[in-house]
């Protein structure tokens, strides 16, 4: 059969085998955006044998990638200590990455995600040390509060005796695409090559960017497939015998054993909680400082700079004088226009979480190196939004908001955890000194700084707090619909 | 001072089994307190920019000690300033292997020391011609004028400023400041001479490859052909590297701006590949020495100093690197900008992931190499960084602010330096 033949990223020629997006577990394909609600929840094994036979009865009903726009929506993952739970034998847990083996909570994995202080795992409220072991992540999406109440009684009634929640359901609900903070979010996503062009997002959809900003190799996300080193993105495997292990196809790598991985990928989930009055009071104290400069920033202004776009979601580069309002633009890079961060800071959030072409002296290379730490994101608010300004005294600290981030990557320690660690926490990204992520960085009890380029010289914002604090995370496997159905059929 | 010499070199020390135990807990002093402990004190030596100490104990014929050494000077003037400073310490590195006199006897322990001394076979030095105290007057002098700018802001004295009148402001300050005379000159990063004799050496050996062409190319033909059967058939690293081992690693990773990185790694048998790395060894250090001296090796901009030597008898590869932020972000690096050079060294070494043609695919297919690097990798028993927070490039940018300080600069160059600060 012939293949589409693509540019690679590194400007070969890659051969992209076709996409078998029906195998594929929904969320690869979209964030859910016409569903607004969501409910996570975090379950244990109850009984192991009850659990597979609930999973083989709603494997096939699984939303897949080939399927659009269902009632509603479903999604099954499992922790290293689910998919051991469920049966799976030794050799094939062994198969999994280590980073999924050992969990989102270890000391090292602690120092690189900026999980310390006010964010330490100690004070979790699910996944850290102190809370019962995750097994099962289920996510529910639905159209209204009447449907994802039914469809929630549904599925408990269905997994009732095989599986315990341990932690009331979270409520994730979109809000037009906006954040708590204010900004729109998620419009920057790595574009898979080999997949219909219509991509899903949780905000209404912007003008098609040029694919050389965003397209990746399939692998970067989904197992099996040619990552950006033109090779198969290898995912677990399991021993070739049975009937159940030969619906899944062989692995190339391991001689006389199938991929479990296939068509699958791997799920990061970190519940943030952003606060958003401690945002607000920063900005207006921030603005109030730049007065002294006879050139003050406004407080969207300061915000702006330390998002790197404006509330719309325009950028600065292309927008530097304001915010045009419309929808969000992703056609820009910094190289030519911005080297030097006098319109986005070098330190801005969307620049550190996707440097583009800025990193290297060649625009050309620093964005293959770019594109090598994508991740799809796939998260969503929770919490009631707070209008601005607060309607009574004190409703800023009434009740929680925050962001359920979550993310697809087929490689954890080069894509999120690199994110997390090599751009959004390196406190000397970009030649910066000492200053991390001035939006979703570990900030010292102190405070940090914040350099804004300017003329003649450069402000520096200082007394930065931390806004958002990790208060649950924990790593998944997303198996393929045939996986699913391979570990319904575990001890068969 | 004309020329800033700096040393990079490893002490390497046959180590016998019975003196293993002890080394042991000599070195766990250190690493503990790489700065300020008691036997090795690298923090009180003003020339050491980085060092650290490898205890490789699964090596034949023996264990080995690597001392490795970044510093101001040269490799004999540094031991006898360690030696000089920290006598009893290296007597308990080195009392077990053959032949070491102890510190008592100064000029013996400094030619046992000296015979120990393994030069690389090729290095990088990323600051190239910044000595230890000056990379740390530098700092201070660009925080002093962060500090000098602050308060001018606060002050009000920034409103309407042109950037002319900033950068005068800036140069009053510093005039007006005794502790930082020194900054009213910049010395050379790089002398002349040095840079001279640097590309000679290039140039002559271009001319001399050419010159030889006629007699290399057979060779060469039959070398390619030979190293071609060979990498078919290599045994190449199957899967990922122990998952203890990993842990261990990176327990010792990211605390500072820097880590560390080290392997010794076996050559593969046979002449061919012992020939092909010492080559590929001499080439890379020919052409680090005339491009690679503003900072940057080949495209990655964030080592400060990195070596290979050939040790044990021409039996083993060791590396040893200083580097800027994540282990990820360096093999990263690696594997996106530098991946040609990289694998014609490494494919010499065993179960390398396969290659074509010495310098092809091998550390580019990122996953297989990196799984590699991370199998090889051996421990740093105790690392010792004087700047933990600095960063190459704060370094560089700190001397470009020194070099433009009192530098003549039109309109553009005064908005550039000032966008610097």
């Amino acid at each position: 059969m012939a293949r589409p033949t693509l540019n690679g990223p590194g400007g070969r020629s890659t051969s992209v085998p076709p996409l078998d997006t029906a195998d594929m577990q929904g969320l690869v394909s979209r964030a859910y955006g016409h569903l607004p609600l969501a409910r996570y929840l975090l379950c244990e094994v109850a009984d192991a044998a009850a659990a597979r036979g609930w999973l083989g009865s709603v494997a096939p009903g699984v939303s897949t990638a080939a399927r659009r726009d269902e009632g509603c929506g479903l999604v099954v993952a499992f922790t290293y200590a689910g998919l051991a739970a469920l049966g799976l034998d030794h050799d094939a847990l062994a198969t999994f990455p280590r980073p999924l083996q050992e969990g989102m909570v270890t000391p090292h994995r602690s120092r690189i995600l900026g999980d310390d202080g006010p964010s330490d795992p100690a004070l979790w409220r699910w996944g850290g040390p102190g809370t019962p072991v995750i097994h099962v992540l289920l996510v529910i999406y639905a159209p209204d509060e009447a449907e994802v109440e039914r469809e929630l009684g549904d599925r408990r009634a269905a997994f009732a005796g095989a599986l315990a929640e341990i932690a009331p359901p979270i409520e994730g609900i979109l809000q037009g695409g906006v954040e708590h903070f204010g900004f729109a979010d998620g419009l920057s996503q790595p574009v898979l090559k080999g997949w219909p062009r219509r991509t899903a997002s949780v905000r209404p959809a912007a003008p098609p960017p040029p694919m050389k900003w965003e397209e990746v190799n399939p692998g970067e996300v989904v197992l099996g497939y040619p990552d950006n080193y033109d090779k198969p993105a290898q995912g677990p495997t399991v021993g070739g015998k049975g009937t159940a292990a030969a619906a899944l196809p062989p692995a190339p790598w391991a001689p006389g054993r199938r991929h479990l991985g296939q068509n699958g990928t791997f799920l990061v989930f970190r519940q943030l909680a952003q606060d958003v009055g401690a945002f607000r009071r920063h900005l207006d104290e921030a603005s109030a400082t730049t007065a002294a400069r006879g050139t003050p920033l406004s407080p969207q202004e300061v915000g702006a700079k330390m998002v790197g776009r404006w509330p719309s979601g325009a950028s600065l580069v292309m927008f530097p004088g304001g915010d045009p309002g419309g929808a969000g633009t992703n056609d820009f890079g910094y190289h030519e226009q911005d080297q030097t961060g006098f319109r986005c800071p070098l330190g801005a959030h969307v620049r550190r979480s996707n440097p583009r072409d800025s990193s290297a002296e060649s625009p050309a290379k620093s964005l293959i190196s770019s594109k090598n730490h994508r991740v799809l994101r796939r998260g969503r608010p929770y919490g009631l939004p707070l209008v601005d300004p607060p309607t009574q005294p004190g409703e800023e600290e009434s009740a929680e908001r925050g962001l359920l981030f979550l993310c697809l990557n087929s490689d954890f320690e080069r894509q999120f955890e690199f994110v997390q660690h090599t751009w959004l926490d390196n406190g000397f990204f970009a030649g910066l000194c000492n200053e991390v992520d001035p939006l979703v960085g570990p900030q010292p009890e102190s405070g940090g700084g914040f350099t804004v380029p300017d003329t003649p010289v450069r402000r520096r914002l200082t007394g930065v707090p931390r806004f958002v604090t990790t208060v649950g995370g924990a790593y998944f496997f997303l198996p393929g619909i045939r996986a699913l159905e391979y570990l319904a059929a575990l001890g068969a | 001072m004309l020329t800033v010499r700096q040393a990079v070199f490893t002490v390497v020390a046959p180590i016998p089994h019975s003196g293993l135990a002890a080394l042991r807990e000599a070195v766990a002093t250190i690493r503990h307190d790489p700065a300020g402990n008691e036997l090795l004190p690298f923090g009180r030596f003003d020339i050491v920019h980085f060092a650290s100490l490898i205890l490789a104990e699964d090596l034949e014929p023996s264990p080995l000690l690597i001392l490795e050494l970044n510093a101001d000077g040269t490799a004999p003037s540094c031991l006898a300033a360690l030696l000089a400073g920290a006598g009893p310490g290296l007597d308990a590195l080195f009392a077990s292997s053959e032949g070491y006199p102890g510190h008592a006897d100064l000029p013996a322990a400094k030619a046992w020391l000296e015979q120990h001394i393994v030069r690389p076979g090729a290095y990088h030095i990323g600051a190239t011609g910044r000595t230890h105290d000056r990379i740390r007057d530098e700092t201070r002098l660009h925080e002093a004028i962060q500090a000098f700018l602050d308060a001018e802001e606060k002050a009000g004295r920034l409103v309407g400023v042109t950037p002319a009148t900033l950068r005068a402001g800036v140069q009053d300050f510093v005039r007006g400041d005794p502790s930082l005379a020194w900054a009213r000159t910049s010395p050379p990063r790089q002398t002349s001479v040095a840079r001279a004799m640097h590309w000679a050496r290039f140039v002559g050996a271009i001319v001399a490859v050419l010159v030889l062409l006629p007699i290399l190319l057979p060779v060469l033909f039959v070398a390619v052909v030979l190293l071609r059967l060979k990498e078919r058939t290599d045994k190449v690293q199957v899967g990922q590297p122990d998952d203890a081992h990993v842990r261990r690693l990176q327990d010792e990773e990211d605390f500072a701006a820097q880590n560390h990185l080290s392997s010794v790694i076996p050559i593969k048998p046979g002449v061919l590949r012992m020939v092909v790395l010492r080559g590929v060894l001499l080439a890379i250090n020919l052409v680090a020495r005339v491009l690679a001296v503003n900072g940057r090796l080949g495209d990655i901009p964030s080592i400060h100093f990195a070596h290979w030597s050939m040790i044990n008898d021409n039996r083993h590869l060791l590396f040893v690197s200083n580097f800027d932020g994540s282990w990820e972000s360096y093999l990263g690096d690696f594997i996106d900008k530098a991946s040609y050079g990289l694998t014609a060294v490494w494919s010499n070494t065993v179960d390398f992931p396969r290659t074509r043609f010495l310098a092809f695919d091998g550390a580019a297919d990122g996953p297989r190499f990196r799984a590699w690097a991370r199998a090889k990798q051996c421990s740093t028993n105790a690392w010792y960084t004087a700047y933990p927070a600095a960063t190459m490039a704060t370094i560089d940018n700190n001397t470009s602010i020194r070099e433009g300080l009192f530098a003549t600069l039109d309109g553009e160059g005064t908005a550039a330096w000032l966008a610097r600060l």
